[in-house]
């Protein structure tokens, strides 16, 4: 039985394949939109021709070069990069919420983000380069995630049970050692720099932090696209996926391989960005149901737009940056809390 | 050089007690030491005495003669045998070797600190003697304040707020204190209460280069420094114990306030985040270290005055002098100095506009869109958390910004104390950068002040070497 | 018809010195239904997750259509077994089709997505089992029994030969029971062979080609349910006693239930004294049929004792045979003698009064009606086996002269009850005790 449509709702139905497809692209119209707005005035006209010149300088002959450079050089590589890290931690999220079988849980559940924030931290308090600071909050990230997983070895059998605690744990002691790290930096100079780096930001991004970031972030995107259906079957359990075939341990195994390298590479560039990785898969739910068919390209388009519109509000609103960790929530509850009021359903 | 006396007096009490006190550390306590300097004189007076009832002629040859007002004679005379063993000093009128004079007005200019025993009195050495100059130093040490408050002279109590708008009863004169907040610190210093200290967190004196300047002009600063100890988020209660403080000084913004109180010393909180308010904790430091701190403190307050004034005339009397934009850097390239900072102060005092004044709070970050909005001419990063001239002028981004690649990125300088945090050495911190911005017409240079100033306040002879390094762009 | 499923000398332990299946031997030909039963705990799941190749067995080895099961890649094992795990809520809300998509996995390579025809396949199962109209549900807002029907949708377009189902049954109502398990019986029909773990051997007994019965982790009884599923063997299996219902309509003793003994309280509570007579009475009517005798003089009440004991026993689920003959009353006067059947419920008179006392015959003072008599021998002898025997009364007609009721004494004789209560007038007390010498004597009165 079709529950009766009450008439106000009876508004044009998008079917499902076809709000993946928005969802897909919403994030390049955003991205368009997003290159002609900055705290620096440059007209719709002139970044559509100073994104042409490339192709041919002839476009923007008469465009300052102050603007050229920074649409080309500060927003362009700012806008791919808060796409990418969007757009990964919206399909990690929504893969390790698949294989724990728990909608509550984010991309940070095997403590990658906590140990990269660790490994960000002491590279800042050795006072290292930007470089240095990525390349530890990477390897930390990886390396908390392989503390837990190796760590949930030492017993005979991996429930899930004892990943997820032994992630907890390791979060834990990395958050710990994180704040044994403030205690230690000069209030003076490491500590703002910890905090503002736990709290997330793009401004640093630039073309040289993209290429590593982006071969991570598009191989694992691509792998989950094409996993996509088959979250469905790791979502049931271990015992089910087996029975209809799949290796539930290679599989888990494999996604959680990529989902913290891509975690990690994004982590590494915009610091701690909270939350995305948890609400973007129920929003993504609510649009297109839990298939995950439908559902990862639909987080990967969302996560890539929401993080892009944060972002936007973050570098433009006012003149000193917004940490992203704290717009993600500010601008991310209501939003959720709205889609929640508008599709009652269950996950 | 005006003040010459208090130099040279200065230096041969600091020779005599190492003369004297050889065989003691210098970190010793002072009291002591005079006690020793007092036994050799009086031995020496008894071979004297000996001599004259040989002699059978009763002249009584004075240790020096001083002139001195009738109403200050009573004083005078209480510290003279407090000092010379129960002797009483020779007043005369005319050519005296001490003269005792109320203090002159403090010249518009770089001011001449003389030693004040009482408010607004000072004493002037005519000749030089050995026993004016200990006398002196004694007349001005907790001791003769001590004499003083005995006799009435100066308050046993000092009432006084602090700011945090506490009122404290002090009792007078303190000898052991422990400063746990840098910039305080760095005001003790310069208004010569340095002696008093027991343990002190510094401003920035983290680094190598601060710890050996800082080692130089307080040789007992490894056995004080307790950055680690005493800062505003930690206080060791039982390290502050054992060092028996009779003050604590803090910031306001200390975390530990309500239980270091429970220690039973009086805690006196200062806030330091404005010119203004730094004017006012070197005024209160002063007092509460005596006059002659007071009258060091007063005397900062009007150079401080002085060099803003200075600038700001030589400045106005230039109108088509430009007032340019300036960005004050953070530890990292884009975190900026807000509007409330005291660096906005300095960059205004200089003659420059800070472009990120409209930013409220501590540092503020930013992004590189935003700096071009600004389009600084010249950008100045601090000389602390590993800030870089070359993070900013090597980086490719950065280039889009003229200022930068025409290579205006400047590095503040400081010896130990940060010119661009509220210390006294801030002042350095403004004629730096005058004369940075304003080359052409402000006379005052960062070497004349900077040997002028440590000279004065810290009482500390920095070198030309020293000179150099930090007035160099770069 | 070819063996398809076959297991032997299977053993298993989670732990070392823990073995929780031992030397287990089956086998499963196309389109049989084979019951796994036994307690909780015996290790029916571990028994079909190793079937199903989800585990593997310490011991011996299962093989699919002749080859190891060991041997086939996970997704071709897939592609013969299914498996229909008990019912769980997944984490998230599927819809009713995209949960059952996921049974395409096995005909999927590794990054495809499920196509047209894959929809249509699910679509063709979703109607077999009759939930074509609920397929955009989600699955986590269906009931129970539709649940269960997806997930046999889903094992449906596995396409598999085998569907192991771990407690198909468990925690649905008796309707969604039915349906499920006539499905199973009509795809079994079709050739799709089943192996389900259960609780309840009625269900074996109504649907199961044969039953594997487990105990402790060893096989207790394989085969038939009917040679299987008897009286001693299940209750030594489940530790109770139980006995086997049978049915009887169908001319010859079809075992229908298994059914647990519960102890009996025949009689109104305050005969029942701790430690009298009567107790032992109950406990030993567990072991053997008991008889007690009512006794007492001539309207004491022994007929409404037993028209009591008749009705509360009814009402406590106890099944109740036997004859009661009520007298029917006038102004006082006992004018004739009712029989009322407590099996069917049916009554009709007995005797009536004669006018006047004749002592020559056989029954002075009362006039037998033969029909009536016939009828209710006839009555007491079809009856089937009950837990309670009453009749009412036996007197000098059958123990004396062998006429009237006749068919009581003999049913009384047979044993096929658990309780018999019968009346018998004091006077016949002896006849009745060298008769039946074990039967309790209880005065009506």
């Amino acid at each position: 039985m079709a529950p009766s449509v009450p008439l106000t709702e009876r508004k044009i139905r998008l079917s499902k394949p076809a709000i993946v497809w928005i969802l897909l692209l919403l994030p390049f119209a955003l991205a368009m939109v997003a290159m002609t707005i900055g705290r620096y005035q440059i007209s719709v006209l002139d970044t559509v021709k100073i994104l042409l010149s490339p192709i041919s300088p002839a476009y923007a002959g008469d465009i300052p070069e102050v603007a050229k450079r920074l649409v080309l050089q500060i927003r362009a590589p700012r806008i791919l990069a808060a796409l990418l890290i969007g757009a990964s931690f919206g399909a990690t999220g929504t893969a390790f919420q698949a294989i724990f079988k728990n909608p509550l849980v984010d991309s940070n559940i095997l403590g990658v983000t906590t140990g990269a924030g660790f490994g960000a931290a002491i590279a800042i308090l050795l006072r290292g380069t930007h470089w240095q600071i990525q390349i530890s909050a990477f390897l930390f990230g990886l390396l908390a995630v392989s503390l837990s997983f190796f760590g949930s070895r030492l017993y005979k059998a991996t429930p899930l049970l004892v990943l997820t605690l032994m992630g907890i744990l390791v979060g834990s002691l990395f958050s710990s050692l994180t704040a044994l790290l403030k205690y230690m930096a000069d209030p003076l100079d490491s500590l703002p720099a910890i905090t503002f780096w736990l709290l997330g930001s793009l401004t640093n991004i630039t073309w040289r932090s993209l290429p590593v970031l982006a071969a991570i972030a598009l191989t694992g995107l691509v792998f989950f696209w094409f996993l996509g259906w088959r979250f469905n079957i790791i979502s049931l359990g271990d015992e089910e996926a087996k029975s209809l075939g799949i290796n539930p341990v290679h599989m888990k195994m494999m996604i959680i391989f990529a989902a913290t390298l891509m975690t990690a590479a994004a982590v590494s560039i915009s610091g701690v960005i909270g939350w995305v990785g948890l609400v973007i898969p129920h929003a993504g739910r609510m649009m297109v149901g839990p298939d995950h068919k439908r559902l990862i390209p639909a987080t990967i388009g969302l996560g890539a737009a929401f993080l892009l519109l944060i972002d936007l509000i973050a570098r433009a609103l006012l003149p000193g940056e917004i940490p992203l960790g704290v717009l993600t929530g500010l601008v991310g509850v209501p939003l959720l809390m709205g889609l929640l009021r508008k599709n009652r359903t269950g996950w | 050089m005006k003040n010459n006396p208090l130099r040279i007096a200065t230096v041969i009490i600091l020779i005599s007690l190492f003369l004297i006190g050889c065989t003691s550390t210098p970190q010793g306590d002072q009291t002591q030491l005079i006690e020793t300097d007092n036994d050799a004189i009086s031995v020496v007076e008894e071979v004297l005495e000996e001599d004259v009832s040989n002699s059978d002629i009763d002249i009584e040859i004075p240790r020096f003669t001083i002139k001195a007002d009738v109403n200050l004679q009573g004083e005078l005379s209480a510290l003279y045998s407090a000092y010379f063993d129960g002797e009483l000093p020779v007043f005369i009128m005319d050519d005296p070797d001490l003269l005792v004079t109320a203090a002159p007005e403090i010249a518009a200019e770089r001011p001449v600190v003389y030693p004040t025993f009482l408010p607004d009195t000072i004493l002037i050495p005519q000749i030089d003697n050995e026993d004016i100059d200990n006398f002196i130093q004694f007349a001005i040490s907790p001791d003769g304040q001590q004499v003083l408050i005995e006799i009435g002279a100066l308050p046993e109590i000092l009432v006084i707020t602090d700011q945090a708008g506490r009122q404290l009863e002090i009792h007078q004169p303190i000898r052991q204190v422990l400063s746990a907040y840098g910039p305080a610190t760095a005001v003790i210093y310069s208004v010569n209460g340095w002696d008093r200290l027991v343990a002190a967190s510094y401003l920035g004196a983290r680094d190598p280069q601060g710890a050996e300047a800082m080692e130089r002009i307080d040789p007992r600063f490894p056995e004080l420094v307790g950055d680690d100890l005493f800062s505003q988020q930690e206080f060791d209660l039982e390290e502050a114990a054992a060092l028996e403080p009779n003050l604590i000084i803090g910031a306001s913004r200390s975390s530990w306030i309500e239980s270091v109180e429970q220690l039973g010393v009086p805690v006196f909180l200062v806030e330091a985040e404005t010119a203004q308010q730094l004017r006012e904790t070197a005024l209160l430091i002063g007092e509460l270290f005596g006059p002659h701190s007071y009258a060091q403190a007063q005397a900062w307050v009007n150079y401080f005055d002085w060099v803003i004034d200075t600038i700001q005339k030589q400045w106005s009397e230039n109108p088509m002098e430009p007032k340019p934009q300036v960005l004050f850097s953070g530890t990292e390239p884009l975190r900026v100095a807000s509007g409330d900072m005291y660096q906005t102060e300095i960059i205004e005092s200089a003659g420059g506009i800070s472009v990120s004044a409209e930013l409220s709070g501590y540092w503020n970050d930013v992004n590189l869109e935003q700096v071009v909005i600004w389009d600084p001419e010249l950008i100045i990063i601090p000389p602390y958390g590993g800030a870089k001239v070359e993070t900013i002028t090597e980086s490719q981004e950065w280039q889009i910004i003229d200022s930068v690649a025409f290579g205006q990125v400047f590095r503040m300088p400081k010896l130990v104390a940060p010119w661009d945090t509220p210390a006294p050495d801030s002042v350095l911190g403004i004629v730096w950068l005058a004369e940075l911005l304003h080359p052409e017409i402000v006379e005052l240079t960062c070497a004349s002040e900077t040997n002028f100033f440590y000279n004065t306040f810290y009482n500390y002879a920095i070198s030309g070497d020293e000179i150099g390094a930090i007035c160099t762009l770069n | 018809m070819t063996v398809l499923l076959k297991a032997q000398n299977l053993s298993f332990a989670y732990q070392a010195q823990k073995t929780i299946l031992h030397d287990i031997n089956l086998s499963v030909k196309k389109g049989e239904v084979l019951y796994v039963l036994g307690p909780n705990g015996v290790g029916k799941t571990t028994l079909l997750h190793i079937l199903a190749g989800l585990l593997a067995p310490d011991t011996g080895q299962v093989t699919l259509a002749d080859q190891p099961l060991g041997t086939y890649p996970a997704q071709k094992r897939a592609q013969m077994i299914g498996l229909i795990p008990q019912l769980h809520m997944p984490a998230f809300a599927y819809s009713v089709k995209e949960m059952v998509m996921m049974g395409r996995a096995p005909h999927l390579g590794w990054f495809s997505s499920p196509s047209e025809a894959d929809e249509s396949v699910v679509e063709e199962a979703l109607e077999q089992v009759g939930l074509y109209e609920l397929q955009d549900r989600p699955y986590t807002s269906l009931s129970g029994g539709e649940r269960q029907l997806v997930m046999i949708a889903r094992g449906l377009v596995q396409k598999c030969h085998i569907l192991l189902m771990d407690e198909p049954t468990a925690h649905l109502d008796l309707s969604n029971q039915h349906r499920i398990l006539e499905i199973v019986n009509q795809l079994s029909h079709q050739g799709l062979s089943f192996i389900i773990s259960s609780h309840s051997p009625n269900d074996a007994l109504a649907y199961a080609d044969n039953v594997l019965l487990l105990s402790g982790g060893w096989v207790t009884e394989y085969g038939p349910p009917k040679q299987t599923l008897t009286e001693p063997i299940i209750s030594s299996v489940y530790g109770i006693q139980t006995e086997v219902v049978f049915d009887w309509l169908a001319g010859i003793a079809v075992p229908k239930a298994v059914v647990p003994r519960r102890p009996l309280k025949l009689v109104p509570e305050s005969l029942i004294e701790p430690g009298s007579r009567l107790n032992q009475v109950y406990e030993q009517s567990l072991v053997s049929p008991q008889i007690i005798l009512i006794t007492g003089l001539s309207g004491a009440g022994k007929t409404t004792w037993c028209q009591r004991l008749a009705q509360s026993a009814k009402k406590m689920g106890v099944t109740v045979a036997g004859i009661l003959s009520p007298g029917i009353y006038e102004n006082g006067r006992k004018l004739a003698i009712g029989a009322r059947d407590l099996y069917g419920g049916e009554e009709r008179q007995l005797a009536q009064l004669r006018e006047k006392e004749d002592a020559t015959l056989a029954t002075p003072r009362w006039v037998f009606d033969p029909t009536a008599l016939e009828w209710a021998n006839q009555k007491l002898g079809s009856a089937p086996k009950t837990d309670l025997l009453i009749i009412d009364e036996l007197g000098p007609l059958e123990f004396l002269r062998g006429v009237g009721l006749t068919e009581g004494l003999s049913r009384v004789d047979s044993g096929s009850y658990r309780v018999a209560c019968v009346v018998v007038r004091s006077s016949l007390l002896p006849k009745a005790l060298q008769r039946w010498s074990n039967a309790v004597v209880v005065d009506g009165a």
